[in-house]
């Protein structure tokens, strides 16, 4: 039983779903059975990982036992099980809400275990170009799941979505390729070993890497298309995109930056940090003038992946701390703000007032706790006064923000018959056990960061 | 061979960004797809046999196989996206019964006022 287990079985798990008619009851079901399967095989080796040694948390395996060098590496360590379980258990509530809800296509279920599977790939990778493959396979899942319906709205904030993709992928390619040519090797461990790279090259693959992904993702200032397709798409699926997909921008960026090109993070990340304050400020400021409320949760996403590029540049075992901290939090409300639009009754009223309390960052979630560990790091000597001007900032728009949702959000939440959806209740209930208990997660991530690092805990 | 090919790489890549700016979804299908073969000729050119660091050194101009296999895999997935992009075109096309990026520019907005519209009213109640 390995942590590569859960890669296995959503990857399966969607190639089977997929050929059967995912409509049915029993076949969504067993989706969600798998996700959560998944969820729990991810937590629990998470929790196994954290608990060991640093020096023995790391599993890694070449792919088809070829020899080393040869082979494509797999690599699961404490960061890589962190994001995995957050997404699986995203991936696992938006797909019980969609079984409580309605299944309208047949291929719902299927997409969407295999960006799980992608995912998990991209997360349990040890190869820079493996991690585009699975990356693609799970964003090309997002562009079918973008879809999902055919409606006017859907196909063209579908069609805008993948256009912006394309061009994302193109500026990845080039970025790898110029990697390769310059040092000779994919695998990241390599990578990471060869001090004798040029910096300018290794700068410019960066920028490169980091505006594709800033494409893909729809991080400032490449975030204009974000808005229109969150609200364009179904809200389960933008739930999906929102709190899983966009994951995989913190990823690549704690390990291609951080993990990989320390030295190339270290020289960028004035630049990080001003566009992650430009990006908090923009997004909250906007966000409270919207009146469709996805959209709104939208520009709060622009806002979040600020403070995550923010805390990114700042580096060292606080920054990072902090980054995994609002990725956690951020996730956990963007899922339930988007899902609470979707459903009525109590788990609407619930999941809307702990994502909006979480997100304005208030005692008692899990975003205050990020928001804390987002200060203290602000607060070092080196750090300008910049990032921590533009956190006070964003604060009260973001409040405001947050406010203006759960208007949006409750004015007809009672409208409608409930529609049952009660395990949604689950998610709260995270946000807020995980804040009542903080030294336990503060232990986890610090512990994360610093494997990532390289340092001692 | 490595100018030819650099000249190449140019040559796509300026076509595709023009034609991505044409007035018509399909122009821009194009172009994407034109853009994904020169990221793709770019990766070939990286394994060709003078510039490339061989796996097997046996004479020095053997291309390098990883490259090539980077390219393979490039290939495969730009094949699947513009499968998707012309679905969605489709889709495009039968909902709003244009191609034209204007007119779709246009509905957007018209879509985005209805639901102002509709959403005005309970905004306001406080006021």
């Amino acid at each position: 039983m390995t942590p590569l287990m859960s890669l296995v079985l959503s990857w399966t798990g969607g190639s089977v779903l997929l050929a059967l008619d995912g409509s049915r009851r029993w076949i969504a079901n067993l989706a969600v059975l798998c996700l959560v399967v998944v969820a729990l095989l991810d937590i629990s080796f998470l929790l196994l990982f954290a608990s060991r040694a640093l020096e023995d948390s790391t599993l890694e395996l070449i792919s088809g036992q070829w020899p080393q060098g040869v082979g494509i590496r797999l690599r699961v360590d404490t960061l890589s099980l962190f994001f995995a379980s957050i997404t699986a258990t995203v991936l696992a509530v938006t797909m019980y809400h969609e079984t409580r809800v309605r299944v309208e296509s047949r291929s719902f279920p299927g997409l969407l275990l295999l960006m799980c599977a992608g995912l998990h790939g991209a997360f349990f990778t040890g190869d820079l170009f493996n991690f585009y493959v699975f990356f693609e396979l799970a964003i090309v899942t997002s562009f079918g799941l973008a879809a999902y319906g055919y409606g006017r709205a859907e196909s063209r904030g579908t069609f805008i979505y993948m256009t912006v993709n394309v061009l994302g992928s193109v500026l990845f390619l080039i970025g790898v390729a110029s990697i390769y040519h310059v040092s000779g090797t994919l695998d990241m461990a390599q990578l990471s070993g060869i001090t004798a790279l040029g910096s300018t090259d290794v700068m410019l693959a960066c920028a490169l890497l980091v505006t594709a992904l800033g494409l893909k993702l729809g991080l400032f200032p490449f975030h204009a298309w974000v808005p229109v397709v969150y609200s364009h798409a179904r809200l389960p699926v933008a739930a999906s995109l929102a709190g899983a997909l966009v994951n995989i921008g913190a990823y690549g960026l704690l390990r291609i930056g951080w993990g990989v090109f320390p030295y190339a993070t270290l020289e960028g990340r004035t630049i990080l940090l001003i566009l992650g304050a430009l990006a908090t400020v923009y997004g909250s400021v906007v966000a409270i003038s919207r009146k469709n409320a996805a959209e709104l949760v939208a520009y709060t996403a622009i806002a979040q992946a600020g403070y995550i590029l923010m805390s990114l540049s700042i580096g060292g075992i606080a920054g990072i701390s902090a980054t995994l901290l609002i990725v956690l939090s951020g996730s956990l409300e963007k899922t339930m703000m988007f899902l609470a639009l979707d459903t009525h009754g109590r788990a609407r009223r619930a999941c809307a007032l702990t994502g909006a309390i979480s997100l304005a960052g208030l005692p008692l979630t899990v975003g205050f706790i990020g928001k804390v560990q987002l200060f203290n790091s602000l607060l070092a000597p080196e750090v300008t006064p910049l990032a921590l001007g533009a956190l006070l900032l964003s604060t009260p728009f973001t409040m405001t923000a947050a406010f203006r949702y759960w208007q949006l959000a409750t004015v007809d939440a009672d409208s409608a018959t409930p529609t049952g959806a009660h395990l949604l209740l689950l998610l709260p209930l995270i946000a807020v056990g995980l804040a009542l208990a903080p030294e336990g997660l503060a232990g986890l991530v610090q512990r994360t960061s610093a494997q990532l690092l390289g340092v001692g805990p | 061979m490595n100018l030819l090919a650099a000249l190449t790489i140019g040559v796509l890549f300026g076509s595709g960004i023009y034609m991505m700016m044409r007035e018509d979804v399909a122009k821009l299908a194009a172009g994407t797809l034109m853009l994904g073969n020169s990221a793709i000729l770019l990766l070939v050119s990286v394994a060709l046999g003078e510039r490339g660091v061989s796996a097997t050194t046996v004479d020095g101009s053997l291309a390098d196989p990883l490259g090539q296999a980077l390219a393979l895999t490039a290939v495969v997935i730009n094949f699947g996206t513009t499968v998707l992009l012309s679905r969605i075109m489709v889709a495009v096309e039968r909902t709003h019964h244009t191609l034209d990026t204007e007119k779709l520019m246009r509905s957007e907005v018209e879509d985005e006022a209805r639901i102002e519209g509709k959403t005005g009213d309970a905004g306001d109640q406080d006021q």
